[in-house]
């Protein structure tokens, strides 16, 4: 039980700090993109990619933010007691969503820069695991109502 | 549901109120209130069997079928 709550504690505390480094990037792109420029692209003397990546970047970063909220009230959900609610399920859909969104997002850098394409298939992986979960959840949402009328 | 729980009658039958079955059965008013109402979806044998002996009945007379 003891190990349960620090592993929700860190997990929760995680998801603050990612939000809050979300938002940290967002302010700080310009100077994140330029920094990356002048270290691998100005010295070896290909085309520039300031505006497409941050394009890509502030696109990608409303779709995190959502997921990093809609995990946060997971969490929330989870540290309540009640994990298998149909909130749940939702949160566990708009994460997904989110996953794909980004996977979409980056398909356009992935045409400039191949290591994009990386990202891409990975975050549409993620996004596919998290909808076999999704559904996963709904099951047990079903048994557990059987359950709880089960007098 | 084709299958009527009339716990009601049979309650009112031998006066006992539902928090004294409840206590009897060994579950929550809130949960027996879920059977009156026909909210419930099964019921566990080991519960029928204490409601029957509360109410010193047999399953028929609390449970009936209806055909629609």
């Amino acid at each position: 039980m003891k190990n349960k709550n620090i592993s929700l504690a860190i997990s929760s505390a995680l998801t603050k700090v990612g939000f809050v480094l979300i938002i940290i990037c967002c302010f700080a792109a310009p100077w994140l993109v330029s920094f990356y420029e002048q270290s691998y692209i100005i010295p070896y003397g290909i085309d520039s990619v300031y505006i497409p990546l941050l394009i890509t970047l502030y696109c990608a970063a409303v779709p995190a933010l959502i997921l990093t909220i809609a995990l946060d009230r997971l969490l929330t959900n989870i540290k309540k007691g009640d994990a298998f609610i149909k909130q749940n399920v939702t949160c566990l859909r708009v994460i997904s969503y989110c996953c794909f969104a980004a996977s979409l997002i980056f398909i356009y850098f992935g045409f400039i820069r191949y290591f994009a394409l990386f990202i891409v298939v990975a975050a549409a992986f993620f996004g596919l695991i998290l909808r076999v979960i999704k559904n996963v959840f709904e099951q047990a949402i079903e048994i557990r109502e059987e359950n709880d009328f089960t007098i | 549901m084709p299958i009527e729980i009339n716990l009601d009658v049979m309650m009112a039958k031998r006066k006992m109120s539902s928090n004294e079955l409840a206590d009897y059965v060994g579950i929550t008013p809130a949960n027996l209130s879920v059977l009156k109402t026909g909210k419930a979806k099964a019921i566990r044998f080991s519960t029928l069997e204490k409601i029957c002996e509360a109410l010193g009945c047999q399953p028929g007379d609390i449970l009936s079928f209806k055909d629609e």
